[in-house]
């Protein structure tokens, strides 16, 4: 029995150099990839794409050599794969991407449609699903987008994540996409996913050099865009601000946004949405023809008055009221009717009428591309305005009394 | 002090093959005497006439060591009393019965005793013991006049405690005694002696509770000293090696210990205590895993410190095990899991780094236990300064080279401070032997093998024996009521003690009348201990199916005593005065 | 047979584990879609069924491995006959799991490495736990049994703080009525991995108790059934029943997608403990069943004969299948008509065999058979 014991032991010995560690990779010999970008190869069927690589040394080691702290790599391929591998004759380390937040998608390969693409983010171990996916504006590469460089925040792939959270959060005409919502939102019928819109502000050449960040303002700057709509796989259009603003309340998506209106003669009001919360109901009228009421419930703080309104009159207060529900009917109608008009049911009105009436949607379920171009919208919109930051009313209302 | 003699078994037979027993000659023996010491000038003899001048003095002798036995003892109680005889008697009785009449009248001694074998007599000298030898009679008196000098009693070197008794045992087991029966004054503590060691002839108590103890651990425990075969034990380390179950695991099987109240909180859990003369630590079994990971600070302090200490220290031994193998195993195999920014600064740190990962980890690795060791040789006054002044430079100065890095430095270093909060010195021994093996593992497999690696590990513990208690008791046969003590620290009055009923108390309470002691015992329901541990193992029969989870029956007694107390190596008797104060 | 006792309890987590360790892994019920976790439920229902035939089986011998008692019912050579099919029934699905769980390593993380490296290291801790005896086996489950529970809680309070559930995806409620799930459970449900504890009945004879032995295993049976049926809804509700049914590994698939400020993120690698944790134990017990079998059958001592065995199991997983593919084909096409006859009709037929059997013995002696 101890021999037999001893004699495990030396094998299990012999096993360890033998078996060399396949895995083990050192982590100085990886190349750390933070952000993908794809766009279409010129003059041909190809993929061209980009890679945007950290840096560590510049980002917080000792010995930076002032260079910036991400580079981009770029390569052609007939698949996404095969180009990511392809790149390894230019990248010295092993392209590692489990780190990548974003992935970035030119406008042109957009409209041709993104299934190969989904298919790589979605079959992929490595790239997780919750990346963020971009759509690069018409007349920038996405290549440019990920060699931009920003100048909060050292990797370009993370601020740019960290602006669609923000501005989602701050202004209401975005929302963070991520990779497997664009996954379910494809295989929805007549439906397709709303991806975020990159642009560059300023100049495209000098957003990719560190030169661009050594003024405070700089001459380029990556921004946030609207939201372009797809149906099934392929980009459709874009929405405007004014439709994305409601596509957001639609999908009952929204944090906080700012409201203006300028009620008669009372200059303008700016108000503040803290919550806002939407729910659609399907309404069988005939078997047919379903309407959807969207309710709308908001609650709002008054931020910035031009007028003399006297805000602790409560009249006051609900002809205010009454103003801001228009405009937020506005948005949101701007949204379905833009919907309606390409066609594609990202509103998921669809997938209202399956939870709330099954039996019926299965009968119109092969129709609704048919359907949802005419189907009939109705709005109910409460708003109710809570307080009004720190003064009920305006000074200039004191000046008016003089 | 005390010397059972006849009591114990005197160890290994001396070389000689001389006659074994004590001729009447006296001159003969004297000689005997100075040659087997080899003339010795610290045995010293001193020649006695007893008796008057009619017919003839009785020759006698003392024999005895100057350095080991009590002179004013001597002088006073031995000498003394011999010159005063009266010359009438000691001169009429024949030497036999001289040597009674002296035992019974004229030596004023505590401790005496009559021997005819010859090795007892050299033992007795060489102990510190007063031999008298008497012309014509084959038998002498061996008085108890030990003395000699030792270690005052003092604070315990290892094991410290912030509040809590400061005494600790000493070499002398004469004085390790008198502690433990100090805190534990019940007849039922019994005291079993040997000697072991067939050149030391050293002096081995074996102490235990009567009625809580388990008789087939007592016999066993007993059963393995006595097959002891070495020439000499030094320490009891020795002993500790003969006498653990034969499973072969760098794991402690056996607690040890510096304090007399921590062996005082085993004894009264049904734990048997050895003590060896000449050193300080006893032995205390059967032990479990996680006896090692308590502190006699626990029960000084308030049950929810205690509790989020124990807690520490179990995450300590966590961190010991698997700190360098996490890391290796998360910067090489699985650079996903780890947040980007410090996978950033993780990979500038690489840059100018000339080894792998995993050759850093057992370089460093190596590096400290260098230190530790080096740490432990020093003289005091010095020792600390330069190994944590040592640490610091050598870790900055190797971050500075560029030959290791900095998270590296602090991985090390964090697992070293890991290993020192764990209380007991041989279980952070086992710790540090086992995190090269997970340090092996995470290079080769990285997660995959961490976890196949702990799996093996744990498979290991549950097979190890201590004395037939399962080494992961009470966590693996899942004991609810010894959870009491095992993490967490409950209130003390939440233990649900009853007070540890002596055996005569015992008779009492049954028959309304004190009986004598049966063998055996088994009288009596004897309600020993908490309720936890049920029944003693007479009465096996009421709280069988409660406890016997998977014992095989030959220790299932023993396992209800083990697994289901509470196990405090506290205070005790400071504890009910504790619980009294609970109940104002 | 060992000299070994195990108390229910130890019995309860190696059985929770045995039948979480690969079911928690793969796609269960993904043919009824969103009602996968009505599926589950209802292949714990007759899971519970069948481990009560199995229970009387044990109740009526209880002192008799399965091989002694097959072969007392069926006389010599037709029980034995059944004892090595139940024996090499065992043994295959010991090394199909062993598959199951390299290949999840595998793909997961250590891609270089060859297969059979991962297998062999999984073998030898089986083998080294193994040959310690069925108690060491069974007191380390329970330990492991708490640290998966642990890992459990942790990865479901992850997954619940990162906002990703979205219950709307499990409505609408059997919307294509109940066919689709009794379809599910016919062919896929019950037997994986409920009826698979079958070989625990190998094991039982070493229960001290035999009444809450036998209790614990329906409680195993329940336990582990809500667990995996609570998992199919979180998987659904997270992924979405597209993505859900085409990922191989969805567990993985929505850990990785828990993050919680940027910190915590990309924690499969703990599912991927847990799954390595409950992998060794469906193997280690199929394993075990299959060594004690012949070892009873074959008259060899227990020891000896692990390792041999364990040669075999290790190679057969590398040679059953050539693709990954082809083992799910196996396991899905093949397996579900060969598996009924081991999880119930050969069973059905000892029970019936023992009721005669209990019956005659009565009327002989006219006394019962305890």
């Amino acid at each position: 029995m101890r021999i037999r014991g001893i004699g495990l032991l030396v094998i299990l010995c012999v096993m360890l150099p033998l078996s060399g560690c396949w895995d083990a990779e050192e982590l100085n010999q990886r190349a750390v990839v933070s952000g993908i970008g794809i766009d279409r190869g010129p003059g041909n069927n190809n993929y061209v794409v980009s890679l945007q690589v950290i840096i560590a040394d510049e980002i917080s080691g000792k010995i930076g050599r002032g260079g910036t702290p991400t580079t981009v790599y770029s390569a052609e391929g007939r698949s996404i794969i095969e180009a990511i591998r392809k790149a390894s004759i230019q990248v010295p380390r092993l392209t590692s991407t489990a780190h990548v937040r974003i992935v970035v998608i030119s406008e042109e390969l957009a409209r041709e449609g993104i299934s190969d693409i989904l298919d790589f983010l979605d079959r992929d171990s490595d790239i997780r699903l919750t990346a963020k996916v971009f759509v690069a504006k018409e007349g920038i590469r996405a290549l440019d987008v990920i060699a931009g460089l920003s100048p909060m925040g050292k990797i370009t792939a993370y601020t740019l994540a960290q602006k669609a959270e923000i501005s989602s959060r701050e202004f209401g005409a975005n929302y963070p996409v991520e990779v497997d919502d664009l996954i379910r939102d494809v295989l929805v019928p007549n439906s397709g996913p709303v991806i975020n819109g990159v642009d560059i502000e300023g100049s495209v050449e000098e957003v990719r050099k560190k030169s661009n960040l050594e003024a405070t303002d700089n001459l380029g700057l990556l921004v946030m865009s609207n939201l372009a709509v797809f149906k099934g796989d392929q980009m459709k259009g874009w929405l405007n601000e004014q439709e994305s603003k409601g596509f957001v309340w639609l999908r009952n998506l929204l944090q906080n946004t700012s409201i203006v209106i300028t009620p008669g003669d009372q200059g303008v009001i700016t108000l503040d949405v803290h919550r806002g919360k939407t729910s659609i109901q399907a309404i069988l009228k005939d078997r047919e023809d379903p309407v959807f009421i969207v309710k709308v419930m908001s609650q709002l703080s008054v931020r910035e008055m031009d007028g003399t309104v006297d805000l602790r009159d409560p009249a006051a207060l609900n002809e205010m009221e009454k103003d801001v529900n228009e405009e937020i009917v506005k948005n949101i109608k701007a949204a379905v009717q833009k919907a309606q008009s390409l066609n594609s049911d990202i509103i998921c009105f669809g997938r209202t009428l399956e939870l709330q009436h099954p039996k019926v949607w299965k009968q119109l379920k092969s129709q609704w591309s048919e359907i949802f171009p005419k189907v009939a919208v109705e709005y109910q919109v409460d708003s109710i305005i809570r307080n009004s930051q720190m003064r009920d009313r305006s000074f200039k209302y004191n000046l008016k009394k003089e | 002090m005390l010397r059972h003699l006849s009591r114990g078994r005197s160890g290994q037979q001396t070389k000689s093959n001389r006659q074994l027993r004590i001729t009447g000659d006296l001159q003969q023996m004297l000689d005997r005497i100075m040659e087997e010491s080899g003339n010795s000038p610290d045995i010293v003899i001193r020649q006695l006439k007893l008796g008057g001048p009619v017919p003839a003095p009785v020759k006698a002798a003392i024999v005895y060591l100057n350095a080991l036995s009590d002179q004013q003892a001597i002088n006073n109680f031995v000498i003394k009393p011999l010159m005063e005889m009266d010359p009438e008697k000691v001169n009429v009785y024949p030497p036999d019965r001289l040597i009674q009449y002296i035992l019974e009248d004229a030596l004023s001694l505590g401790e005496t005793q009559v021997v005819k074998e010859w090795n007892d007599i050299m033992l007795a000298a060489l102990s510190g013991d007063t031999v008298l030898l008497v012309d014509g009679s084959d038998q002498a008196i061996i008085s108890g006049t030990a003395g000699g000098e030792w270690r005052a009693v003092n604070e315990p070197t290892s094991q410290l405690v912030v509040r809590g008794p400061k005494d600790s045992f000493v070499e002398s087991i004469a004085t390790n005694i008198s502690l433990i029966r100090r805190r534990i004054k019940s007849p039922d503590l019994w005291l079993e002696s040997m000697k072991i060691g067939s050149v030391t002839h050293t002096h081995v108590a074996m102490m235990y509770m009567k009625n809580s103890a388990d008789p087939n651990l007592v016999a066993e425990v007993r059963r393995r000293l006595q097959q002891i075969q070495i020439d000499g034990i030094l320490e009891s380390a020795y002993i500790e090696e003969f006498i653990q179950d034969k499973t072969i695991t760098p794991f402690p099987t056996v607690f040890n210990t510096e304090r007399p109240d921590v062996a005082a909180g085993n004894l009264l859990e049904g734990r048997v205590v050895i003590i060896v003369d000449g050193t300080p630590y006893t032995l205390i079994l059967p032990t479990v895993f996680a006896q090692f990971m308590q502190s006699p600070e626990d029960y000084a302090q308030r049950f929810d410190i205690s509790i989020l200490m124990r807690v520490i220290r179990y995450i300590c031994f966590v961190i010991l095990l698997l700190g360098p193998a996490v890391y290796i195993a998360l910067t090489t195999f699985h650079y996903e899991m780890i947040p980007t920014l410090l996978l950033v600064s993780l990979m500038a740190q690489r840059e100018g780094v000339p080894f792998p990962a995993f050759v850093e980890a057992i370089f460093m690795e190596v590096v400290f236990e260098i230190l530790r060791e080096a740490g432990v040789r020093m003289p005091r006054a010095i020792g600390q300064t330069v190994s944590i002044v040592g640490a610091l430079i050598l870790g900055q100065a190797v971050v500075e080279a560029g030959i290791i890095t900095p998270i590296m430095v602090i991985v090390v270093a964090l697992t070293g401070i890991a290993s020192f909060a764990l209380p007991s010195y041989n279980l952070s021994i086992a710790g540090r032997l086992f995190r090269f093996y997970f340090l092996v593992l995470a290079g080769l497999f990285g997660f995959y093998g961490i976890t196949l690696g702990l799996i093996m590990l744990i498979a290991h513990m549950n097979s190890i024996r201590s004395f037939g208690v399962p080494y992961l008791s009470p966590f693996s046969p899942f004991v609810p009521q010894a959870q009491k003590d095992a993490i967490l620290r409950l209130p003390i009055w939440m233990y649900g003690w009853k007070p540890l009923m002596s055996s005569s108390q015992q008779d009492v309470k049954k028959t309304g009348e004190i009986k004598p002691m049966s063998s055996g015992d088994s009288s009596g329901s004897s309600n020993t201990g908490q309720e936890s541990q049920g029944d003693s193992p007479l009465n096996r029969s009421h709280s069988q199916k409660e406890k016997d989870e998977n014992h095989p029956q030959q220790d299932g007694g023993r396992a209800q005593q083990d697994e289901g107390n509470s196990q405090h190596n506290g205070h005790k008797t400071e504890s009910r005065k504790q619980e009294d104060q609970y109940e104002n | 047979m060992e000299n070994t006792k195990l108390s229910p309890l130890q019995l309860f987590a190696l059985l929770v584990l045995f039948q979480l360790g690969t079911a928690l892994v793969v796609n269960l019920g993904m043919e009824a879609r969103e009602d996968a976790w009505i599926a589950v439920l209802c292949g714990m229902l007759i899971g519970c069924l069948l481990y009560m035939g199995y229970a009387y089986l044990y109740i009526t011998f209880p002192d008799k491995l399965p091989t002694q008692y097959m072969r007392l019912l069926l006389g010599k050579y037709l029980g034995g006959i059944i004892g090595l099919a139940y024996i090499l029934f065992y043994m295959n699905k010991s090394s199909r799991d062993l598959l199951d769980g390299g290949l999840l390593v595998f793909v997961s993380t250590l891609k270089e490495t060859p297969l059979f490296i991962i297998n062999t290291v999984m073998m030898l801790a089986v083998v080294y736990v193994l040959h310690k005896g069925i108690e060491v086996l069974a007191r380390t489950a329970f330990i492991l049994l708490w640290i998966v529970f642990v890992i459990g809680i942790v990865i479901l309070f992850m997954l619940l703080f990162s906002g990703i559930i979205d219950f709307t995806r499990i409505l609408p409620v059997l919307s294509d009525g109940f066919k689709p799930v009794l379809k599910s459970v016919y062919r896929q449900n019950y037997q994986f991995p409920f009826a698979e504890i079958i070989c625990i009945t190998m094991v039982m004879p070493y229960l001290n108790n035999k009444k809450a032995g036998v209790r614990a295993g329906l409680m195993s049976v329940l336990l582990s059934g809500m667990i995996l049926s609570g998992t199919a809804v979180i998987t659904i509700s997270i992924l979405g029943v597209d993505i859900a049914e085409r990922s191989i590994f969805p567990l993985l698939t929505l850990v990785g997608k828990a993050s919680i400020a940027d910190f915590i993120q990309r924690l499969d690698i703990l599912v991927v403990m847990v799954l390595i944790i409950g992998d060794f134990f469906k193997i280690a017990i199929y394993f075990y069943a299959a060594v004690i079998g012949a070892s009873d059958l074959f008259k060899i001592p227990y020891r000896k004969i692990l390792y041999p065995l364990a040669l075999i199991v290790l190679f057969t997983s590398i040679t059953i299948s050539r693709t990954y593919s082809e083992h799910v084909k196996k396991g899905g096409d093949v397996l579900y008509i060969m598996d009924p006859l081991f999880y119930v009709i050969l069973p059905a037929g000892l029970v019936i065999a023992a009721l005669i059997y209990r019956f005659r013995t009565r009327r002989k002696s006219g006394t019962r058979i305890s």
